[in-house]
């Protein structure tokens, strides 16, 4: 079976789909915070490691790793509202880009595996 | 722990301490100015061991399979041996001209001594500037690369070593080192229909004056805009020549802007505008077009470069075609600012 990420178009569709993902979030004071103080190129390149993560594209990332990148921010008071605007926003970008519903919500159940590690639960 | 070693300084680096801040604290010299990984003055090369890939993040590939990397980014895991790449690159250089542009504001052009020949640059990228006793800073290119001098703009700071020394002390004659060029904030001739969009604060408007001729120079087609920001009118300088280049050339607009302050000899050049460089970028990006095709560069101070940075990729430039400069001086980094996130 095809992953979402080969169907979206691999890595060139990633660059897309990271610029309306990004706006998204640093447009939404609710997680936009998180996002401030951060050089916005490697940002762009932490969000194409998410999108390709989350859309089942080529990623060596474990949950080990989920916890540890986002420590810092769970210190700072991420907690389950956030993971969910990250989701939704999530799902607006795919829905954008024309994928189907039911892949979408493929997609979040692949996000919503990672919510106790990204958490630090 | 790791061990670094440099010539015949070898140190044991604290947790968490770079390779430069180790290398220094053990009595070794190496050239050094931004200490964040924006100015690569102190570019080095591992001759043995692995270097962070943060430290390699950006450079050009034949530079990572070198070896080179940053020391001023690298808390390397393992030991490290390491050797000055400059030395090569650097070439001496002599001050020939200075020019008061504005009561903060000097221009200085530079010959390269001896062969320059394989010397070449684009307008926009910079130079580490190294004064007889090592100090060094980053100034960018305002010269084309077939103009016979280097031409820099050097905002006078409070206090500062590198700017007050070229304002006040500095004479005709005097010998200097240049490595370089670095960079990639210039022009480039892949869409010569593309609008593009210049702004620059205060000195930010070297790289950019050197950008828009060489853009000119290649017979770009697309329309572009000239944002030049400063806190009060003493603060813009060339305005005489921006005026006269954009009232030449229909497709330039030139837009002068300050805070306040009054506008003495409005009469040979563009009036003034009023407000924000902010709000001056997105107005003039919202006149050029489609925001998705314009090529941006923003040079100047960091915190402005980085919300002009943001509000042009929230107005749809996508990050690729924004093109920037920050230039970070080496002074110590503000208090982290608090967010609005909790
Ligand atoms: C890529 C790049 C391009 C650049 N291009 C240009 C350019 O074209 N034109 C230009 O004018 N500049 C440019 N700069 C900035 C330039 O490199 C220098 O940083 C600037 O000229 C100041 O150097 P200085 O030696 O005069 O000041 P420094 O001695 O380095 O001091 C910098 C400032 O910090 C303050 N300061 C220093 N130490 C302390 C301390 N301990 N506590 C509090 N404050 C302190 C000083 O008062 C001063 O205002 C660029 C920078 C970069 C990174
Ligand atoms: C939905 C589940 C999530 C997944 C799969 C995920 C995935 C990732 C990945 C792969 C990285 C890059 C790690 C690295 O290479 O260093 C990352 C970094 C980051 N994530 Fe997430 N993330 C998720 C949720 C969130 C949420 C909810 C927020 C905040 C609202 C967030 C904010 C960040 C930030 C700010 C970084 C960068 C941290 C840094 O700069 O070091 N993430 N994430
Ligand atoms: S890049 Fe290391 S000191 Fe500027």
């Amino acid at each position: 079976m095809t992953s979402i990420y080969e169907q979206l178009g691999g890595a060139p569709a990633m660059e897309k789909a990271v610029e309306i993902f990004y706006r998204k979030m640093l447009q939404d004071d609710r997680v936009a915070g998180f996002f401030e103080d951060v050089d916005m190129d490697r940002q762009a390149a932490k969000q194409t490691a998410f999108l390709t993560m989350v859309t089942g594209g080529p990623n060596s990332y474990t949950g080990r790793d989920m916890r540890a990148a986002h420590a810092h921010l769970v210190a700072r008071g991420l907690t389950d509202l956030h993971f969910d605007v990250v989701i939704g926003h999530l799902g607006d970008t795919l829905a954008e880009l024309g994928v189907p519903a039911e892949l979408i919500k493929q997609v979040a159940d692949v996000a919503e595996s990672v919510r106790g590690d990204v958490l630090g639960r | 722990m790791a061990i670094v070693r440099f010539g015949d300084i070898s140190c044991a680096l604290e947790p968490g301490e770079t390779v430069l801040d180790g290398l220094e604290r053990a009595g070794a010299s190496i050239p050094s100015s931004c200490r964040v990984g924006a100015c690569r003055s102190c570019l080095v090369q591992a001759r043995a061991g692995a270097p962070t890939e943060a430290s390699r993040r950006g450079l050009r590939e034949t530079w990572r399979q070198r070896g080179y990397f940053l020391a001023c980014l690298c808390r390397p895991q393992e030991d490290l041996e390491i050797a000055l790449v400059g030395a090569a690159a650097e070439r001496p250089a002599t001050v020939v001209e200075l020019a008061r542009l504005s009561p903060s504001v000097t221009r200085v052009r530079l010959a390269l001594s001896g062969d320059r020949s394989d010397w070449t640059h684009e307008p926009g990228q910079f130079i580490n500037l190294a004064r007889a006793d090592g100090l060094t800073r980053s100034y960018s290119l305002a010269s084309l690369a077939g103009e016979p001098l280097l031409e820099l703009h050097v905002r006078r700071m409070l206090g500062g070593r590198m700017s007050t020394w070229l304002h006040e002390q500095v004479r005709v004659g005097d010998a200097v080192r240049v490595r370089g060029p670095l960079g990639e904030c210039f022009y480039t001739p892949d869409a010569p229909d593309a609008p593009l969009l210049l702004v620059g604060v205060g000195t930010g408007l070297a790289p950019l004056w050197g950008v828009a001729r060489e853009a000119l120079r290649q017979a770009h087609r697309g329309p572009i805009a000239l944002v030049h920001g400063a806190r009060d009118p003493s603060g813009l300088y060339m305005r005489g020549e921006l005026t006269s280049l954009a009232r030449a050339t229909p497709q330039l607009r030139y837009i002068a802007s300050t805070l306040d302050g009054d506008d003495d000899d409005a009469a040979d050049h563009e009036p003034i505008a009023r407000g924000t460089v902010l709000d001056h970028a997105r107005a003039e990006l919202a006149r050029l077009g489609a925001a998705a095709d314009t090529r941006v560069f923003l040079c100047g101070d960091p915190e402005l470069v980085k919300s002009l940075k943001r509000a042009m990729f929230l107005a749809g430039v996508p990050l690729r075609g924004i093109l920037s400069d920050a230039f970070v001086t080496a002074a110590p980094p503000a208090p982290a600012t608090t967010t609005n996130s909790a």
